[in-house]
């Protein structure tokens, strides 16, 4: 009993429950896509580069409606499609990473508006990367290579050295810092935004590439996804940035060289 | 070394044997000084271990701050220290015995000034101890306050870890954490002493090229083991903080290595002090370690905010006072808590402090301090003094290290129970007052001493900004 109210008091249950939930849907998503693709000919929707545009929530309702989308062109529509996909995969690979800022957030905030500042951080935090995901992918439907199957491992290669340059070292040690949180009234909820603002916007110029090589994965994407979140939220819970950066980008060389060797044989 | 029959004992820097062994240290340290800087042995190598300025050699800018590690890290560094120094005395003819003697600044008095031999005589080329650059007023002889310099707070905590805590929080590799928080004792009197004395104490990357910063560290070193003895060793279990391995070099210049663990007890290391941190006398000492008892594993509680300031608050050398509001949810809770037979207990947290470098200016903090207070208010009142020593280095840390807040925590449960008992408790706000810390004149104060009373201490440094004081109850 003692540890279920100790379960029950933690101020960051739902949200662990909510990451659940996510990874949950994805690989509902995943089953039903893998079920569909199997009962129809050709290629599915799984196979592709920027599953997440031509997939989209739709896809995983209707079990896999998108498949032709595969090696059509990247549309208005199919970014539309995909914003709603790129903010679940937000929750699942981002929230994961964010959980030691949101459990700071909560602690240090008024007891009893706890569960509400940790879901301020939380709304503030996804926001900024579902915002980015507009960004993104718009840039990324008009270059040439993202169609091809070297896309992964360019992506990959992409990230393996963006984690040895400053700019990445700087981001990940501001993923550290924290900001002095007012207690109540809309100061509180400012304070909040504010810190979710620095530590999202540290945590994006941190993680970018690596979530643009998670949304070009194409098969077997969920292991990749997978993969992805445990290694960036390794690399964050790390008190030693410029040691876990370097061994992550030796990690990711490794990976883009090892699949654009299989993409070659193949 | 110890020869497994007698301990070694370290002597207070007054004392006879001190005395004597002050002499010994300063042709040691002359001789240090002569050695080669890339000697792991010389003078520059081993305080360069603490910190330095420039490109750091193996095993060098490694000293631990606001962390659990603290204690032990420098436990372990004076051990390696003093048997170089050790080899350097018998090397100068002295005794195989030699140790370090510790400056215990906490007696008062005489006690309370920097040790003659590290004044006098005031030639940096004539006296190896001696520091041209620490505060004039300390080089005269003048003695530390007794807010600098106290022992009593850090001697009635009771946890190692916890939310007002001995030894600080805890490190471990994959802990994140958003703040580095030092043990009451990392800030008085250590860190208060070093910012006190001036120089280069009060930079950690200079700190230890002072002579007299080996005699604080002996006497921080001997406040743990005061306090160890008192509490019945309540240090950390864990193996993140247990198996920590910390290497140095040895008295031949080989890197040599300890664990946290290893260094729970001086016994272990063949050494005591003197008097003995568990009382009696040195002869009754037991040569041999005690085992110590099998401590109870477990996370500190956390503790339930109730109250904050709203703003940022700026010290630039000046007395500031700023107000606290108790969040009216909390207001009840808050006294209830101040009841003698609640075990609940209050803790004011002064927290995100950040700053460009440490300040030559060490603040004491009181609670609800009146205009014109007494003597009795400024007793009655006092939570803790903060010296922000290090605070460079949270926001630039040494080597590969994540940059970090700092945040002081304070238990308050006795004064906020006094305020009430003299009605002057406002239920809604607290006010939080920052004094600078500036000696009183004495009549038995060196006149030099005196005189420069004024110009030692009366200055602006560049601000610290505090990002929020708070007020918590453990759950």
């Amino acid at each position: 009993m003692t540890a279920l109210r100790s379960l029950a008091r933690r101020p960051t249950l739902w949200v662990e429950a909510t990451i659940a939930a996510a990874w949950l849907a994805l690989l509902l998503g995943e089953g039903a896509a893998h079920a569909s693709s199997a009962s129809s000919s050709g290629s599915s929707w799984e196979s592709g580069p920027l599953w997440i545009c031509t997939t989209g929530l739709g896809g995983l309702a209707s079990h896999g409606a998108h498949q032709a989308a595969t090696t059509a062109p990247l549309e208005a529509a199919s970014l539309a499609a995909g914003t709603p996909m790129w903010a679940l995969m937000a929750v699942a690979m981002m929230a994961p990473t964010a959980l030691p800022a949101v459990r700071h957030t909560a602690l240090t905030s008024l007891y009893w508006r706890r569960r509400r500042a940790a879901l301020e951080f939380l709304v503030v935090f996804l926001g900024l990367w579902t915002a980015f995901s507009v960004l993104a992918l718009a840039p990324l439907m008009t270059f040439d290579p993202i169609g091809s199957s070297f896309a992964l491992p360019i992506a990959l290669a992409a990230a393996a050295l963006w984690q040895l340059t400053p700019l990445k070292l700087c981001a990940l040690r501001a993923c550290h810092r924290s900001r002095p949180l007012p207690p109540r009234g809309w100061r509180a909820s400012a304070g909040v935004a504010d810190f979710a603002l620095h530590n999202g916007a540290a945590c994006l110029a941190s993680c970018w590439v690596m979530m643009v090589a998670a949304a070009v994965s194409g098969p077997g994407r969920l292991l990749w996804m997978g993969a992805i979140t445990a290694a960036i939220t390794v690399e964050k819970l790390d008190e030693r940035p410029r040691t876990a950066s370097r061994r992550l980008a030796a990690l990711l060389a490794a990976a883009a060289v090892g699949v654009a060797l299989a993409v070659l044989l193949d | 070394m110890a020869n497994g029959t007698q301990l070694l004992v370290r002597h207070e820097a007054r004392s006879t044997q001190g005395q004597e062994a002050l002499q010994h240290y300063a042709a040691a340290v002359g001789a240090m000084k002569e050695r080669e800087s890339s000697n792991p042995t010389s003078w520059d190598y081993q305080a360069a271990i603490h910190g330095t300025e420039s490109s750091p050699l193996s095993l060098q800018k490694q000293c631990e701050h606001e962390s659990w590690y603290f204690f032990p890290w420098h436990r372990i560094y004076l051990f390696y220290f003093e048997e170089i120094v050790r080899q350097a005395v018998v090397d100068t003819g002295g005794p195989e015995d030699w140790t370090l003697p510790y400056w215990n600044y906490d007696l008062g008095g005489e006690f309370a000034s920097l040790p003659e031999p590290f004044r006098q005589p005031a030639s940096e080329g004539e006296n190896p101890l001696y520091v041209g650059v620490r505060r004039p007023y300390y080089n005269a002889g003048g003695p530390l306050p007794e807010l600098v310099s106290t022992e009593e707070a850090a001697l009635a905590l009771r946890e190692f870890i916890g939310n007002a805590m001995f030894g600080g929080n805890n490190k471990s590799p994959h802990r994140p954490r958003f703040w580095g928080q030092s043990g009451l004792p990392e800030e008085t009197p250590h860190g208060t002493v070093h910012v006190q004395v001036g120089g280069w104490m009060r930079n950690p990357e200079e700190a230890a090229w002072d002579p007299i910063f080996w005699l604080h560290h002996a006497n921080i070193d001997r406040i743990w083991a005061v306090w160890n003895e008192k509490e019945g060793l309540p240090n950390p279990v864990e193996s993140g903080w247990a198996d920590h391995p910390f290497e140095f070099f040895d008295a031949a210049g080989n890197p040599a290595a300890k664990t946290c663990g290893e260094v729970t007890e001086t016994a272990l290391l063949g050494y005591t002090y003197d008097p003995p941190p568990g009382g009696g006398t040195v002869e009754e000492v037991a040569p041999t370690p005690t085992e110590p008892p099998e401590p109870e594993a477990g996370a500190p509680t956390e503790p339930k905010f109730v109250g904050a300031t709203e703003g940022t608050t700026i010290l630039e050398g000046e007395a500031t006072e700023v107000p606290l509001e108790i969040d009216p949810n909390g207001q009840e809770e808050v006294l209830e808590s101040a009841e003698p037979d609640d075990p609940r207990h209050l803790y004011i947290n002064i927290e995100e402090i950040r700053g460009d470098s440490t300040p030559d200016t060490v603040y004491a903090t009181y609670l609800n301090l009146p205009e014109e207070a007494s003597d009795a208010d400024y007793e009655n009142r006092y939570l803790t003094t903060l010296s922000f020593f290090g605070l460079e280095r949270t926001t630039d840390p040494a080597e590969d290290e994540a940059p970090h807040g700092m945040r002081v925590s304070a238990e308050a449960t006795e004064i906020i129970r006094r305020l009430r008992d003299e009605t002057d408790w406002d239920r809604e706000r607290l006010r939080i007052c920052f004094r600078p810390v500036v000696p009183e004149p004495s009549l038995d104060m060196p006149e030099e001493a005196r005189e420069l009373l004024d110009t030692s201490h009366a200055s602006r440094h560049s601000p610290i900004e505090i990002g929020r004081v708070s007020l918590s109850i453990d759950a």
